[in-house]
């Protein structure tokens, strides 16, 4: 099925549910995040302009709620992508994305769920951590594990844990292509914890078809955010290292954050590192708002340390209403 | 490219700064286990999404001033900020409510949630983020259990039993007042949207009294 068939599927459910007995948040976004870099000894520029929206509604019965649906869309122009600080070649063509189209049905009261649509990988720190509304992704989707694919997950929140584990397809756009060549088995579980510090561990499993059971790829993570005093104020660190091996070539990622909020600015450093190359990641944001509206401005240099001819830098603005 | 340039000219205009800092609206994070940890009789609950400025505008929010004793801040306490009440079932059966505000604490924002039954009464109160160096002190059961069998009526009287709240150290005063205050916020908004202003009578006796 063509995307386009998908997109007005699914906006058709969420029109049935809104008519339903719904509950839920709707809201509208305008993106621009501008960036310069070098590569090669020339300086090439990325701009990236969208606007969205995002729906979440829950579904309830008189025995209460019994699914949630979410679906966010953007229609973006993207003039080459900034990842980190290299920047892959895009046309700027203007064209739909959808990042997350799912429903997930509650069972036994919340500790067996079924979601089914296009959702996050649950892996690291991307299901935890939004950064939907910002410069700089996750570790895990600049080191080639898909950010969000379409697919099917069990998760449930347990008493002592919390756990999601899922199967998702190796096309980002339709769900249903079997000549899509691979797929993905990931699962993440995370303790209880009622302090400040969370953690979780995750693995994944990338199979080939046609592949042996041995090439594919393997990985195992652990992360971790927690909040420190200092300074007259708070620091929010996260950290998160995943290990395992693409076809025999040994693969190795890792983070580690600091978060400061200064109130009303927040200042994030940070330093990555994968296999192939390493950097420094320096953030500036502020968010405000005005009335209906919400307003983000973020700027970011990144310093590519294996390679000092590569800095980077970003900028964003985003409006919420 | 034209469109690019008006669209980056839009938002540059939009983005200038003219308002509050963000907040967002106070939701349980894990629903499905805490509901459960509130409630362990529960078979489930219905998300109730409300906020002061759509139910009833500027005048609402002055009555709910007033029963608050004080002014709601324009950065965590936003008039279109969302309300999210939690009405725990029992099969299709009401056996409570649980709902949570933000509040400014010491060390930033705080998000405070309590458990009523149907007549309003604590069973329970809980921090979902405390950002305090005296976070284990807050968060004692000892701290905690202060609050439970309490009423607004018992917030609106300054009877002996809402008087009697202390903090557990002198150290972490400044956020135990914040979560005193949280907890009144919570019952005022359960009032309004869950118990048909039941406990409005006693508003309306003090007030004359003064």
């Amino acid at each position: 099925m063509r995307k386009p068939l998908w997109t007005l599927t699914y906006a058709a459910c969420m029109a049935a549910a809104a008519f339903a007995h719904a509950e839920g948040t709707a809201s509208g976004e305008l993106y621009l995040a501008a960036g310069g870099a070098r590569a090669d000894n020339e300086l090439v520029s990325s701009l990236r302009a969208a606007a969205g929206i995002e729906v979440v509604q829950i579904l309830a019965t008189e025995s209460g709620d019994w699914a949630t649906a979410a679906l966010q869309l953007r229609y973006a122009h993207t003039q080459n992508l900034a990842m980190d600080n290299r920047f892959m070649q895009r046309s700027g063509d203007w064209g739909a994305e959808i990042h997350d189209a799912y429903i997930n049905l509650r069972g036994l009261n919340g500790r067996a769920n079924l979601r089914l649509g296009r959702f996050k990988t649950p892996f690291g720190l991307n299901p935890v951590i939004d950064f939907h509304r910002e410069l700089i992704p996750s570790l895990s989707m600049s080191n080639g594990i898909p950010a969000r694919r379409w697919g099917a997950s069990l998760n449930g929140q347990l008493d002592s844990f919390d756990y999601e584990a899922a199967v998702l397809g190796g096309n980002q756009r339709n769900p249903f292509d079997k000549k899509a060549g691979e797929w993905t088995a990931s699962a993440r579980v995370q303790p209880y914890s009622d302090g400040v510090m969370q953690y979780g561990v995750s693995a994944l499993w990338k199979h080939q078809n046609g592949a042996s059971i041995q090439d594919g790829e393997q990985r195992a993570a652990f992360d971790l955010q927690t909040v420190l005093f200092a300074f007259n104020g708070t620091i929010e660190p996260r950290l998160e290292l995943s290990v395992g091996q693409r076809n025999g070539k040994r693969l190795y990622a890792g983070e580690a954050t600091a978060v400061r909020p200064m109130d009303p600015w927040r200042l994030t450093v940070s330093a990555r590192a994968h296999q192939d190359a390493a950097w420094a990641i320096a953030s500036l944001r502020r968010e405000f708002s005005g009335g209906p509206l919400s307003f983000a401005w973020e700027a970011a240099f990144t310093q590519e340390l294996t390679d000092l001819r590569r800095p980077a830098l970003l900028m964003l603005l985003h409006t919420a209403f | 490219m034209k469109r690019i340039a008006l669209f980056a000219a839009f938002m540059i205009a939009a983005a200038l700064p003219n308002g509050a800092d963000a907040i967002t609206a106070c939701k349980l994070q894990k629903p499905d286990r805490d509901i459960r940890k509130f409630f362990p009789e529960s078979t489930g609950y219905k998300t109730v999404v409300s906020s002061l400025k759509e139910a009833g505008g500027e005048t609402l929010i002055k009555e709910f001033e007033a029963r608050l004793g004080d002014k709601l801040d324009k950065k965590y306490e936003p008039a279109d900020l969302e309300h999210t009440t939690y009405v725990v079932l029992k099969g299709e059966k009401p056996i409570g409510y649980v709902s949570g505000v933000n509040q400014k604490g010491q060390f930033g924002a705080m998000q405070v949630f309590t458990a009523l039954d149907l007549e309003g009464k604590i069973l329970k109160v809980s921090y979902q983020r405390v950002v305090s160096p005296h976070a284990k002190a807050l968060k004692t059961e000892e701290t905690l259990l202060q609050f439970k069998d309490l009423t607004l009526g018992d917030f609106y009287l300054n009877a002996k039993k809402a008087a009697a709240l202390r903090s557990p150290n002198e150290k972490s005063a400044v956020d135990f007042k914040a979560t005193v205050r949280a907890v009144r916020k919570n019952l005022i908004y359960a009032d309004f949207f869950n118990l048909d202003r039941k406990y409005d009578k006693q508003f309306h006796e003090i007030k004359k009294e003064k």
